[in-house]
């Protein structure tokens, strides 16, 4: 499953372009702008792509050029400016770029994680791609084309991220498109998928593809591209062919900026100066060997292109990430669990890492440091207050009030509380993440002098920042990363925007294994691991595990009941159990397509309820044929209505699917209340007894649940309409991305799961046989035990019809074994919770999150 | 008497293939009363003489009541040496497990039931099964639809009518003006408090005013949600002469309401209960309008459906009542049949009416 080397094609990899005549324009940006929350992102943008030939756009972090992408893509409208393909004006979408071949790579693919490759390649391509030959051997060429060798079923969750963003590759060729836009496509690539990659741009340019090449690096811009754009600071900073433009003129043009004296000054070097901070060939996920040393009173500067490994490398350092290689600190060698404790992390994130939005601004900067206000086992209120009041009086914290809300303060402010606490909790070693994100200008200073005072005091520093600049001002030493690993080590003098932009835009190293760095190396284990790891976790992770699992507990069960007792297998039991698990089943099928969808429907149980109410009043014993069938469409009617209802208030009214469901299920009640009092309407008997006819000891209404779920189960894995759902539930965002409509697949989905709880219903309605408001609200839990035991992610994106049966079976199997063993309700308890207890695990562990520690 | 036969196949995994010969044929003999009954020498005349094994359900099980009840229907069970095996099984207030419950019973080849059916009609299907099975199948105390012989062996219902009428005969006595009623039952629907009211109305004429939603404040039966409904209705009527309530324990919790406001605990027509009895006797005293009326709170009501389950099962005599007539238990005002008891020094939640030694329901309840 790795991206392994690949023969060259015969393209010659250093062929420099042509110097291209005058191309004809394909799609024509013109005057574009864009303000987010009042700030220009874009100003005045003017871009013209043609046909044939590979256009490069060059700038800093944050220079605008996603966002102008963005606008080529339809993702996002443009404020002011037009937008002319071939020659007329077009108003774009993402439908309508499709249709006129417009197909962009993000840099964040828009790949489903819980489907296959396969799926991901047939829910986003037209089915015209398809159309000719069988879909395997079409996707296994898509594939080769782009050099991932990856198998067509394997979940994409289980892609490295550089497979990922060939996939997204290999989507963006297949439909064989006008315009190609490639949103830094190479940041996670080896050298063999990078070459294959331009070979096949050139190709394609080669064919008529106008090609918009969105990257960092001037060695892929001298490679590939005909023509260059400079943005900086959302503008056109220059517009040149390739051969016309050196180096140093498009640096120039990219950096462009003066250094403002905001920042203190710097430490004066000594020579007697003690190393206090040394990393010597440090490994982790997304960075690779690693090396820095730190003197006394030492600001560090992480330097680098974002996204090539230097938040990995701070959490690493932080005991935040698990590393191989030595870390020094204070003289002491130091395990990722103690850095922990001796290093204090102020993370990118503020508001989701940093602070405890609704906690008191005292109370966000003492947490850290309780420790030191204890007295006896309780916490010294007066020694909290004099520590942490003096702490943020000294950074300069302005908030109304030590007690007021975190969330109140501005950004600035907020930041100097997360400070306040990293400084109270008297760390080792301060690891800053982009410290002055989103922070005013004045607060920027403050910060910088803080920073300065705690390097002053002895206690290394480490900062990483996108902004160079602010790099060049504060630190008395840069690294610069690419890909993982540090490539140059400034100081003194040479601790310049300049040299590290130079540094990072003409690192030509490229990451050795072609996956994320170092990430693969974790995996090296001993046997029992590699079990676990591999072939146990690979049964686990398909989609029949919970089957096989499924069907030994209940063969295991049923077994063991038989040895006790052999009427366990009587016609009459057999008959009962299946019969009450059909009822169960169906209710079962819908609610996993809720879960399916990655929310919940709460409101089944009462909405069976509710119909056979309903029922009672029209399929009863005078009725003639004519109002028992109008019964039974009345029910379809309601039951349709409630999913829309459902869907609509997901979708439109913004509530959360618990929130939806729930209302509709007190609506249900009460409405079945309102119908019927009490027990009353006893359902015709004829119908009860021929929803209840047998095939042998088999009730035929369970064939025909079994024949339901193994439609759904098709539909689910080989029609379109069941991947949207997975996609939708699987990652709704993505899923809008590669062209699904959410709103449509979350309410026909949700009228979809009704419908097979009215089948519920149905079954119900012969097994109680009368109109009682106060019955079926249970199918609402045991509906949820079976589809969770039968292993549908609660997240969504992932489970099966066929499971949600067997769990059904299951559950009912379960309530009929405590009487023939005799054991107490309890035991239906006990049981019920360990079945759950084992699935979650068995599952969890087959399906891990990448969910780090977050301290 | 032949039974569904059980099937010899190898246990296979697919559910589909659990395959089955078993024939589905009724028990011939469920002690018709056409032959002559017989009698176990040293029983009661229900008992015959016929080896049976007896299943007693519950749809929901867990409360004091419920436990006394149980433990009342397995003291009665004993009292017949040919019940050769006696099982107990708990629907825990889910319809579905009470119906798999009596289904699994039939699979497993009990002779005789007893169901406590509290979902009530939505119980019958299941105990029509049964009974097409050659079950003798008695469900008892809550209405579940259907006819003798047909759909069950016997109905052992509760006369909540004649409770309704002692109440209201009581309330006569004690209120001849009329004056306002609070009227306290289970669940919304229940049939329990349908029938008492039907009783009451058949004494009381429209100068008692019930002030209660109609037919009757909803409480579940559940003494938390009795408390909350009962302050509220404290605080909403000035003036309430008597509250009746078809669960007179459930109410201990909220009367002390009245006096923390300054008002006398009214009376109560209510069934029985140690800690109501108790409580009436800690504060009759201080509450001058305290006055309180009994009626037996029918665990015995169990006893009479097992007479009829095992008479029925074991070709015995069955006994000559249907219906379980709760006898009235206690009235503070005359003494008769009996005064306000009160056994401090046991649970509060036992019930001094029912035949079950007051200890041995100590230990029911202590051992659930």
């Amino acid at each position: 499953m790795t991206v392994t080397p690949r023969a060259l094609e015969a393209i010659p990899v250093a062929a420099q372009p042509a110097a291209p005549a005058e191309r004809a324009t394909v799609l024509d940006l013109a005057h574009i702008s864009k303000r987010y929350a009042g700030v220009p992102a874009l100003s005045d943008v003017s871009l013209a792509i043609r046909a044939g030939e590979v256009h490069a756009i060059l700038g800093e972090n944050g220079a605008g050029k996603s966002t102008l992408m963005n606008v080529a893509s339809g993702a996002v409208r443009p404020d002011g400016g037009s937008i002319v393909f071939d020659g007329a004006p077009v108003a774009l979408t993402p439908v309508a770029a499709a249709r006129l071949g417009i197909a962009i790579v993000y840099q964040h693919p828009a790949v489903l994680p819980d489907m296959t490759v396969l799926e991901n390649l047939r829910v986003a391509l037209p089915d015209g791609v398809f159309a000719h030959g069988a879909p395997e051997a079409i996707a296994e060429r898509l594939l080769a084309g782009v050099g991932l060798h990856a198998a067509l079923h394997d979940r994409v969750e289980r892609l490295t991220v550089a497979q990922r963003h060939l996939l997204e590759i290999a989507k963006a060729f297949a439909i064989e498109p006008r315009v190609l836009i490639l949103d830094e496509p190479t940041a996670p690539l080896g050298q063999a998928s990078v070459d294959l990659l331009f070979s096949r741009v050139r190709r394609a340019v080669a064919g008529g593809v106008a090609v918009v090449y969105i990257t960092h690096r001037l060695a892929e811009v001298r490679e590939l591209a005909h023509r260059v754009t400079v943005l900086r600071d959302g503008r056109v900073r220059g517009e040149a062919l390739v051969t016309d433009i050196t180096d140093d003129e498009l640096l120039a043009l990219i950096v462009g900026r003066t250094l403002d004296s905001a920042f203190p000054p710097r430490r004066v070097a000594r020579p007697d100066d003690a190393v206090v901070f040394e990393v010597e060939g440090l490994t982790g996920a997304g960075c690779h060997e690693v090396s820095l040393t730190a003197r006394t009173g030492e600001i560090l500067g992480v330097s680098g292109i974002a996204g090539n490994g230097q938040s990995e490398l701070l959490r690493a350092l932080a005991g935040l990430a698990p590393f191989r290689g030595r870390v020094r600190l204070g003289g002491a060698d130091k395990r990722s669990r103690n850095l922990l404790h001796d290093a204090t992390f102020v993370p990118a994130e503020r508001h989701t890492e940093g602070l405890m939005m609704s906690l008191t601004v005292r109370e966000n900067a003492a947490v850290a440091a309780l420790r030191e206000f204890r007295r006896g086992g309780l916490l010294s209120r007066r020694r909290e207050l004099a520590r942490v009041g003096e702490t943020l009086r000294s950074l300069d914290v302005r908030a109304p009030s030590l007690d007021a809300e975190v969330s109140s303060l501005s950004g600035g402010n907020q930041q100097k509380v997360v400070l306040a606490r990293a400084l109270l909790s008297a760390p080792l070693l301060v690891i800053a993440d982009e410290p002055t994100q989103g922070v005013d200008v004045g607060a920027r200073a403050e910060i910088y002098r803080i920073l300065r005072e705690v390097a002053g005091s002895g206690v290394p520093v480490i900062v990483s920042s996108s902004d160079a600049k602010e790099l060049e001002g504060l630190c008395d030493q840069v690294v610069v990363m690419s890909r993982g690993t540090v490539i140059e080590t400034l100081t003194g003098d040479d601790v310049s925007e300049a040299r590290m932009i130079t540094a990072a835009v003409r690192a030509t190293a490229r990451t050795a294994a072609g996956g994320e760095p170092g990430a693969r190396d974790a995996n090296a284990r001993g046997g029992l691991r590699r079990f676990l790891d591999g072939d146990l976790r690979r049964f686990l992770d398909g989609d029949h595990a919970p089957s096989v699992l499924l069907l030994g507990v209940i063969a295991a069960l049923g077994g063991y009941i038989f040895a006790h007792n052999p009427r366990y297998l009587s016609a009459f039991n057999v008959g009962t159990v299946l019969l009450a698990a059909t009822a169960l089943g169906f209710v079962a099928l819908g609610q996993t397509i809720c879960l399916l969808l990655g929310g919940i429907d709460l409101s089944v149980g009462p909405l069976a309820g509710f119909l056979v109410v309903v029922a009672s009043f029209f399929v009863t014993d005078p009725q003639p044929a004519a109002v028992i069938a109008a019964g039974l469409v009345v029910m379809a009617g309601i039951a349709v209505a409630v999913g829309l209802v459902n869907g609509s208030l997901i979708r439109f009214a913004g509530f959360t699917p618990i929130a939806a469901t729930l209302t509709m299920y007190i609506a249900l009640q009460g409405l079945g209340f309102v119908l019927r009092d009490g027990p009353d309407g006893y359902i015709h008997a004829g119908v009860a007894a021929a929803i209840q006819s047998t095939l042998g000891p088999i009730p035929v209404a369970f064939l025909a649940l079994v024949a339901a779920a193994l439609v759904a189960e098709l539909v689910l894995r080989h029609r379109r309409w069941g991947w949207r759902l997975r996609a939708t539930g699987s990652d709704a965002e993505a899923a809008r991305r590669v062209g699904v409509k959410i709103h449509r697949t979350v309410i026909l989905g949700h009228v979809a799961g009704s419908l097979f709880t009215a089948l519920g219903a149905v079954m119900v309605m012969g097994q109680i046989g009368v109109g009682d408001p106060r019955q079926g609200v249970g199918y609402t839990l045991s509906s949820i035990t079976a589809v969770v035991l039968g292993g549908t992610s609660l997240r969504g994106g992932r489970g099966s019809f066929v499971d949600s049966l067997l769990g059904a079976v299951l559950i009912t199997q379960l309530l009929n074994a405590t009487v023939f063993l005799g054991l107490s309700t309890l035991w239906q308890y006990v049981f019920q919770g360990l079945l759950i207890l084992v699935a979650a695990v068995a599952y969890s562990f087959a399906h891990p999150r990448l969910d780090r520690s977050v301290a | 008497m032949k039974r569904p036969r059980p099937v010899t196949v190898i246990a296979a995994t697919v559910p589909l293939a659990f395959a089955l010969a078993g024939c589905s044929s009724k028990k011939s003999s469920t002690g018709s009363g056409s032959s002559e009954p017989t009698h176990l020498a040293g029983a009661p005349d229900w008992c015959g003489t016929r080896k049976i094994t007896l299943a007693q359900l519950d749809g929901f099980g867990g409360n004091s009541w419920r436990l006394v009840t149980t433990a009342s229907g397995a003291d009665e069970i004993k009292k017949c040496p040919s019940v050769t095996s006696y099982q107990y099984a708990n629907g825990n207030g889910d319809t579905q497990k009470a119906i798999s419950d009596i289904q699994a019973f039939t699979a497993k080849g009990v002779d005789a039931m007893v169901v406590f059916g509290d979902a009530g009609q939505a119980m019958l299907p299941a105990i029509r099964s049964a009974y097409k099975a050659g079950v003798v199948t008695v469900p008892y105390r809550v209405e579940v639809g259907g006819t003798a012989g047909t759909d069950y062996t016997q109905f052992v219902g509760a006369s909540f009518v004649n409770d309704g009428v002692s109440w209201g005969n009581w309330i006569k006595r004690i209120l001849p003006g009329g004056g306002n009623l609070l009227f306290l039952s289970g669940p919304k629907g229940n049939s329990q408090g349908n029938d008492e009211l039907k009783g009451m109305k058949t004494v009381l004429d429209d100068s008692y005013k019930f002030i209660n939603e109609a037919p009757y404040d909803v409480t579940n039966w559940d003494p938390a949600l009795t408390q909350t409904v009962l302050t509220a209705e404290i605080a909403k009527n000035p003036k309430i002469d008597v509250i009746v309530s078809d669960f007179g324990p459930s109410l201990v919790g909220a009367l002390p309401v009245f006096t923390r406001s300054g008002r006398s605990i009214p009376a109560l027509a209510t069934s029985d209960g140690n800690a109501l009895g108790c409580f009436w006797k800690d504060n009759q005293a201080t509450n001058p309008d305290f006055k309180l009326f009994t009626v037996a709170t029918g665990n015995d009501n169990v006893r009479l459906a097992v007479d009829w389950a095992v008479a029925r099962a074991t070709g015995g005599k069955p006994p000559d009542a249907t219906t379980f007539q709760a006898p009235v238990f206690e009235d503070s005002v005359s003494g008769k049949p009996n005064p306000v008891e009160c056994d401090a020094a046991l649970p509060g939640d036992i019930y001094l009416s029912a035949q079950l030694p007051r200890a041995t329901q100590a230990v029911a309840i202590n051992n659930k």
